[in-house]
């Protein structure tokens, strides 16, 4: 039963600082992960709810207990790390033991228990075996079980399906989603990898340079993205973004990009509650366009750049305007370089951003 | 809770266990230092003499001056009339030193690119290096002193050269080997592509990339050489008398003269205290023949 | 027969390098080893089945009296099977006491500090390892001395005079030169011990203070099984040092009172360099050879692998 709180954390190494102004409240229960690039601060916020770190400002909060000052040992959390930092010395069962034994549990239910978590985690055969003979995805649960059989009130995973090879990764994300319905606990997971984020969790902390850009579930991340960075960093391939300018002509509103010109009249109110200034951007996702060879009515001409099919679909680059936007097709569409082909845009989906405070407004 | 409380009571522990290390450390140099700057008449005082208030540099000057006759500040007198200057020995230790240092540094990067590149001699090569080091001295000096007599090397610098040489060569061997494995082989095989010979090769790619570790090298057999001991001791008979021989000889009849064999000591240790200074880093790896980089 | 076959073929590779490679890089080792360990150490061996001293002639003319020395050695004389078991006693001693101490001074210091400069006292402590032996043990006879600061501070401790003779009396004797050589030596063994807790990954340590154990905890089934090989390294090369001491023993008391403190290096120069009865000298030699070769095959295999 823990829900985690952090209160305006933020920490500063000498003078660049990792985390800023981060709060977040993590329901009981759920999982959510952090996500963002490298050096966007989710390490460092980690090891600082596990106790690893102090914060420089801020509280964190379990429950309704602040354990900001308490040392990790007192916090009962769980965490794994990117290299699993499997004890080199000992074998399996040693390892998993190890939580239980510096806690002084009798050998017998330690017995029990490592017995327990390692037919879930499937390892049993490996129990004796070393760490130096293991492979990645075996030293792997044997973390997950080292620090699961201690019970801790938060699990906390940092990266740690990253070392494992493509194949093997996808495999793990399936089981550890099998394992989040097991264990039932509440679990923070950082990443930087989307995917992961947006298959496993109940909500995503999206984070950039130290600070939380946004905090919602991943349907509403991938819909509603709240600035450019969570629209630029969500979706694979990326959202296309085309400068444009707001216009109005005779009562119309145009999203104006110079060759063509977008009618959004309909979105007049919001537009002019949100916008500062009439220099937008225009996000597109690759998905949401629409292309045809042939020219049809409302479509945008444009010409191919570049081709690349990727099996089950095929991605264009086309450039109109000086611009260049990317769009998927069907594995069935082929197009040549320097051919012309014509693109329409999901109106539903687009998304229209403030170019000076890259907020989504629409 | 309690972690913590015990966490403070090892901080203070602690601090007191460093300052303690820092006494017990110092005082022994302290007092050599002190010692060297006394008047012979506080050398052995009841009660000591912690701070030379009457200092003097009698004891530095007599290494460098014979002095027969009796000589001192007012009221002193030397014990015995004789004190051999030790400016012979300091010459004679750099000599030996350094020659033995230098040969032991060529060899050294022969030895050890042999062994790194082309593993020569086989697997248990280096180990056999390690052996010259593990045999205690004694061992190998009684044999050497039939040897030297027959050769006529005892008593001269070139019998303790060699000695030295061979002696501090398994150091040697393994610290620049150490070194020459850090560096990546496919520099030298680029050169070789490019139509260098192998020692080529050794010589000008990888030797100027290990140029500090080499100096390091020599700076710690330096400090081995220079302070040898015991084949200086048996292997010459007063012709050659390097600086820890000399030593022995402030024990005269008629009493020690604790004062020039501190002042002694404290020359001799600058150059050592300077070389393990820059050294510093490479120490680790030194003193255990490479198996530990910093 | 495999393995036969490589060896030999290992040998032949090795062979196989343009021959005046191998002669260059590794031809001038050899040679120096051949000349002045090897055939010396024949030479040794040789003497040591006669009982020859240089004013019996030439050595290559001496007389042949089998395992005459051995037996003696070995049966009849105490005095050289006790130096062997001081010898022993004392590196026991030294390298457990400098094994502590090094690992407590290891231990502070990679802790959080509010000392300052970590730098300076670090160089500092690392001073007496840098000295030259003659001049520690110079320095240490000279506090030793009856009328000396050491009597005299324990004279201010106990409100007496204090006037021990520690370099007449064997055990007090014993005492000073350990004394001595930790002064000397504990240094390294910070220097190693501390290298080594500096290098050891920090993830593991953290992961076990997430798993709720305590610093004492992760100090003892983390941090030392970590290090065992390079401790291991560090007890080896000081034990092989330390079984040479022969430096300091030499001014401080040269073997006595007696022979009260006369450890094998004391002995061969004795009875090798002072006495010159090289036969029977030699024959020491080459026992106490053997001893350090059967300890030490004991001891190489894990240094070994630790290098490896």
């Amino acid at each position: 039963m823990t829900e985690v709180s952090l209160e305006d954390l933020r920490r500063e190494f000498g003078k660049t600082v990792a985390v800023d102004n981060l709060s977040l409240k993590i329901r009981d229960k759920h999982f959510i992960s952090i996500l963002g690039p490298s050096g966007c601060g989710k390490t460092t916020t980690l090891r600082m709810i596990a106790g690893l770190l102090p914060p420089s400002k801020g509280r964190i909060y379990f429950d309704d207990k602040d354990v900001t000052d308490l040392s990790p040992r007192d916090r009962k959390v769980g965490l794994v790390f990117q290299d699993y930092a499997v004890f080199p010395h000992m074998n399996a069962f040693e390892n998993i033991a190890w939580g239980l034994k510096v806690r002084k549990i009798n050998p017998e239910d330690m017995r029990l228990k490592v017995k327990e978590i390692a037919e879930l985690l499937n390892i049993t055969d490996i129990l004796r075996t070393m760490p130096s003979r293991m492979s990645q995805s075996e030293l792997q649960r044997v973390a997950l079980a080292r620090t699961l059989v201690t019970n801790p009130t938060v699990l906390l995973l940092d990266e740690p399906l990253s070392n494992l090879d493509a194949s093997l990764r996808a495999r793990m994300r399936a089981e550890l989603k099998k394992l989040q319905v097991d264990i039932n606990q509440t679990v923070i997971y950082v990443t930087h990898d989307q995917i992961e984020a947006m298959s496993l969790s109940n909500e995503i902390a999206v984070m950039n340079l130290g600070k939380l850009q946004q905090y919602d579930t991943p349907d509403n991340i991938y819909h509603n993205p709240a600035n450019m960075f969570v629209a630029g960093f969500i979706g694979s391939p990326p959202m296309n973004f085309i400068h444009c300018s707001i216009i109005e002509e005779n009562g119309t509103i145009f999203l104006d990009q110079g060759t063509f010109r977008l009618d959004v009249t309909n979105l007049k109110d919001d537009l002019q509650k949100g916008m500062t200034s009439t220099e937008a951007i225009l996000g597109v996702r690759p998905e949401d366009i629409g292309i045809s060879i042939s020219p049809l009515n409302g479509y945008i001409e444009c010409s191919v750049y570049a081709y690349e099919p990727i099996g089950s679909e095929s991605i264009i680059d086309a450039t109109v305007g000086g611009t260049i936007i990317r769009a998927l097709a069907s594995e069935t569409f082929t197009a040549k370089v320097g051919n012309s082909i014509y693109i329409r845009f999901d109106m539903d989906r687009i998304h229209i951003i403030d170019k000076k405070t890259e907020n989504v407004i629409i | 809770m309690s972690e913590q409380f015990i966490e403070k009571k090892l901080g203070i522990f602690g601090y007191c266990v460093i300052i303690l290390a820092l006494i017990f450390t110092l005082f022994p140099i302290y007092w050599m230092i002190s010692t060297s700057l006394k008047p012979q008449v506080d050398w052995i005082a009841t009660p000591p003499v912690w701070i030379p208030e009457r200092a003097v540099i009698e004891n530095y000057q007599v290494l460098f001056m014979e002095v027969k006759k009796e000589y001192g500040t007012a009221g002193t007198e030397w014990i015995g009339g004789a004190f051999i200057p030790a400016s012979g020995s300091i010459l004679s230790s750099a000599i030996t030193a350094g020659f033995g240092t230098l040969f032991s540094i060529i060899i050294g990067i022969l030895a050890a690119f042999g062994i790194s590149r082309h593993k020569m001699g086989g697997p248990s090569f280096p180990l056999m290096i390690l052996m010259i080091r593990m045999i205690p001295p004694v061992v190998s000096i009684i044999p050497l002193i039939v040897l030297y007599s027959n050769l006529r090397l005892i008593d001269t610098y070139q019998g303790l050269i060699i000695a030295y040489t061979l002696f501090t060569a398994p150091y040697s061997i393994w610290m620049i080997k150490s070194f020459i494995d850090d560096v990546p082989r496919e520099l030298e095989e680029v050169g070789i592509a490019e139509g260098l010979t192998q020692l080529e090769a050794h010589f000008k790619i990888t030797l100027p990339l290990i140029k500090g570790g080499v100096i390091a090298t020599a700076l710690f057999l330096l400090i081995l050489n220079w302070s040898e001991f015991l084949f200086a001791l048996v292997l010459t008979h007063g012709n050659i008398v390097t600086i820890p021989v000399q030593e022995t000889r402030y024990f005269t009849y008629s009493g020690v003269q604790y004062g020039p064999q501190a002042a002694l000591g404290v020359v001799a240790i600058i150059p050592l205290f300077i070389f393990g200074f820059f050294i510093q880093k490479y120490l680790a790896r030194g003193l255990t023949f490479g198996a530990i980089k910093r | 027969m495999h393995a036969k076959g490589n060896v030999r073929r290992r040998i032949l590779d090795s062979l196989n390098k343009p021959r005046w490679l191998t002669a260059v890089l590794i031809g001038p080792i050899l040679t120096l080893f051949f000349s002045i360990l090897l055939f010396p150490f024949l030479l040794e061996i040789y003497l040591s089945y006669t009982p020859w001293h240089p004013r019996l002639g030439d050595w290559w003319n001496a007389e042949f009296i089998g395992v005459e020395n051995y037996v003696y050695l070995l049966t009849k004389d105490p005095r050289f099977l006790w130096s062997l078991a001081r010898t022993g006693i004392f590196v026991i001693i030294v390298i457990f006491i400098e094994f502590g101490l090094g690992l407590l001074l290891a231990t502070l210091f990679t802790r959080k500090f509010r000392f300052g400069e970590k730098r300076t006292i670090f160089t500092i402590l690392l001073l007496p390892m840098m000295m030259m032996p003659i001049i520690v043990g110079y320095n240490f006879y000279m506090i030793f001395q009856p009328r000396g600061p050491l009597n005299y501070v324990l004279g201010l401790i106990i409100q007496q005079p204090v006037e021990i003779n520690w370099l007449n009396e064997p055990l007090l004797a014993w005492i000073a030169l350990i004394v001595t050589d930790v002064w000397h030596w504990t240094p390294f063994m910070f220097l190693i011990l501390l290298s080594g807790l500096i290098s050891l990954p920090q993830n593991p340590i953290d992961a076990a203070k997430v798993l709720g154990a305590t610093s004492w905890q992760i100090f003892k089934g983390i941090q030392l099984p970590m290090l065992r090989n390079i401790i291991i390294i560090a007890l080896v090369i000081r034990a092989m040092e330390a079984k040479n001491f022969f430096d300091e023993l030499f001014i401080m008391t040269r073997g006595g009172p007696g022979t009260a403190t006369e450890n094998i290096s004391m002995w061969t120069y004795q009875f090798g360099a002072v006495n010159v009865r090289i036969g029977f000298s030699s024959a020491g030699a080459i026992i106490i050879l053997i001893t350090t070769v059967l300890i030490i095959s004991f001891a190489v295999r894990p240094i070994i692998r630790a290098m490896r």
